[in-house]
């Protein structure tokens, strides 16, 4: 009868003696969170273009224009040239960020052009459009006389068709928008190839 | 002097609080809410991100700040993209992923100290909205600790 009194008193002694100090454990260690610490990341933007420069080359309008970078060393990615006739606007050259020129073959003869550029970054961001370049006059089409005959119009370049720019040295005469315009070139127009210098 | 007494008055309303339902449990994460605000506890700061754009990553260097009297054990690291500067820019990983922390874990800060860890990198997607160009994105730390077993 004693034995079983000490036993009973031991284990409630131990029993309490671990619910107290579990209590403690818990009491001995806290947790806590972290401030709500706010932190500001600021994105880049496009930097403002100078206006595009425009001239012809022969009858086809060149444009160039000064690069821009995001910032030092890191360019942006490509540029967006486009051509403005009164209210009308097409895309006149889409190019890698290395290239700072076009040749617009698809101005339409005896209109007069101007063309603004900006540079692209990523899927989505764009720049401002620079100033617009000088007004461009593309040349109307040249009118010839044979004889007696009846005259005979060259037509123009197909508005849609672009042209590879060709090295002012040695242009090949068979890419000459002016004297052989090919029917089928708009439908290629989407393969729009600029040559960089 | 102040934060530790608000911490005080934080520990007081906890053991009340604790008290009545049984007492916590160890590691249990305790959040201290007084009447004063908030909730406070250690913080983490980082470094400055700036000239982010479509594609870049970046690096956040991690600092925590342990504002107590004994040490703490930082076991959790996490961060998220609350909000953004821009109407059109909205604040999504689509615009602008918070990746998770790399660094050592956990990781001890001794008392009213600070100490560098880990890092986060922030990446902006090349499908970034046009919307974010110079926009400011808010970035917001959250982290648990426990205090080091005396």
């Amino acid at each position: 009868m004693r034995r079983r009194a000490v036993a009973l008193v031991l284990g409630v002694g131990v029993t309490g003696a671990l619910a107290a100090g579990g209590g403690l454990a818990a009491w001995a260690n806290w947790s806590v969170g972290s401030s709500v610490t706010p932190f500001t990341a600021a994105s880049a933007r496009i930097p403002a273009m100078s206006p595009a420069r425009a001239e012809l080359d022969g009858d086809v309008p060149e444009i160039e224009w000064t690069g821009v970078q995001l910032s030092p060393g890191r360019p942006v990615g490509g540029y967006v040239v486009t051509r403005q006739h009164g209210a009308d606007r097409a895309v006149a050259c889409t190019v890698a960020a290395s290239v700072t020129d076009c040749r617009d073959s698809a101005a339409v003869a005896g209109s007069t052009v101007t063309y603004v550029v900006h540079a692209t970054v990523g899927a989505n961001w764009a720049g401002k459009d620079s100033g617009p370049s000088d007004p461009v006059r593309i040349p109307a089409p040249a009118t010839l006389t044979s004889g007696d005959k009846e005259p005979i119009a060259l037509p123009a370049p197909s508005p849609t068709a672009p042209e590879v720019k060709q090295p002012k040295e040695g242009p090949a005469p068979s890419e000459s928008a002016s004297s052989s315009p090919s029917p089928s070139a708009s439908s290629s127009a989407a393969d729009v190839s600029i040559q960089t210098d | 002097m102040h934060r530790w007494r608000r911490l005080a008055a934080a520990v007081v309303i906890l053991g009340a609080t604790t008290l009545a339902s049984g007492g916590p449990a160890a590691g249990q994460v305790l959040v201290f809410t007084t009447a004063r605000g908030p909730t406070h506890g250690f913080t983490i700061s980082g470094t400055a991100v700036t000239g982010l754009y479509p594609g870049a990553t970046r690096r956040i260097d991690l600092t925590f700040s342990n504002p107590y009297l004994t040490p703490i054990r930082v076991r959790s690291v996490a961060g998220r993209l609350i909000s953004t500067s821009k109407r059109g820019c909205r604040s999504t990983p689509a615009n602008l992923e918070v990746r998770g922390y790399s660094g050592r874990l956990p990781a001890t800060v001794l008392p009213r100290s600070r100490q560098h860890a880990g890092h986060l990198d922030v990446h902006m997607p090349n499908s970034v909205s046009d919307a974010c160009q110079n926009a400011t994105f808010t970035v917001q730390f959250t982290g648990e600790a426990t205090e080091v077993g005396r």
